[in-house]
């Protein structure tokens, strides 16, 4: 079997990166008022990353399936989503153990934390729409659709903490207007090689699970031909 | 480590959790493909 580079190039730089990080996240000095918590913040807030960046994918390459026709766009549309949506689950939870010590429960209907459950809710919808139309074509369209609509809803989870007043903090890395960083310079360094180390590791498991789709996909049409030939053979 | 220490590594084992269950799960599928197609082939 043919040796897929990219696949493994990708593996090797996100395990590595991820190694890195996780060695200099816990090693990192303490904050005067957060203690250790602020650890969590090499994890947490490239996973919410991760998750804005797979639904982006989700939106563009149902957008460029609606153009072009091309399955390869629906397959990277439908694993961007699924990447999304596990990221998000695991965003949430590190939210929730950090939200025990600093807010003393583990949930409160804050806009952030709002937004990112329907965010769930909207990704899980568009999975669940997708197993339920058979027609690949069809699938592939009305999902697109969904993609794209549910792409819009990312700018609005990540302006939920600016919108709205609620106890989630507003964001430590301020990108709009005028790049601010809110914490010690000392975090700064980790927390872009950890966004960035988060960055390859969705391009990496994209690229897996577009193989796993197109090698199903390929087999479900095998085993659909097949049927259609015995179909046939047995009409005469 | 301080009294924070365990709620940082439950929320990195739950990260990680889902990376390696996510990486695990696509593997066995793509064996599972990958046998299929090995038993199906022409001989």
């Amino acid at each position: 079997m043919k040796r897929d580079v990219t696949t493994t190039v990708l593996g090797a730089a996100s395990l590595l990166g991820l190694a890195v990080v996780l060695g200099l996240s816990l090693t990192s000095p303490l904050d005067v008022n957060k203690g250790s918590l602020v650890r969590l913040m090499f994890v947490h807030v490239p996973e919410a990353w991760l998750s804005y960046l797979a639904y982006g994918g989700t939106g563009l390459f149902g957008l460029l399936y609606l153009i072009q026709r091309r399955r390869h766009w629906d397959r990277l549309a439908m694993a961007s989503g699924e990447i999304g949506l596990l990221f998000t689950l695991a965003t949430i939870v590190g939210g929730m153990l950090w939200a025990k010590p600093t807010w003393g429960t583990y949930w409160v209907w804050d806009a952030r934390l709002t937004t990112t459950a329907l965010s769930l809710v909207v990704y899980g919808g568009y999975l669940l729409i997708r197993s339920l139309i058979d027609d690949p074509e069809r699938r592939a369209r009305v999902s697109a659709v969904v993609g794209i609509v549910g792409t819009l809803y990312v700018p609005v989870n990540y302006m939920a903490v600016e919108w709205w007043r609620g106890v989630h903090q507003t964001q430590t890395l301020k990108l709009l207007g005028g790049v601010r960083w809110d914490a010690a310079p000392v975090y700064l360094p980790t927390l872009l090689l950890s966004v960035a180390s988060f960055t390859v590791l969705y391009f990496f498991l994209l690229r897996l699970r577009g193989i796993l789709a197109a090698r199903e996909e390929a087999r479900e049409e095998r085993e659909l031909t097949g049927v259609t030939g015995r179909v046939e053979v047995a009409r005469g | 480590m301080d009294k924070y220490f365990w709620y940082v590594l439950l929320s990195y084992l739950a990260t990680f959790s889902v990376l390696i269950g996510y990486l695990v799960w696509m593997w066995v599928r793509l064996r599972a493909v990958r046998g299929e197609d090995a038993s199906e082939a022409p001989r």
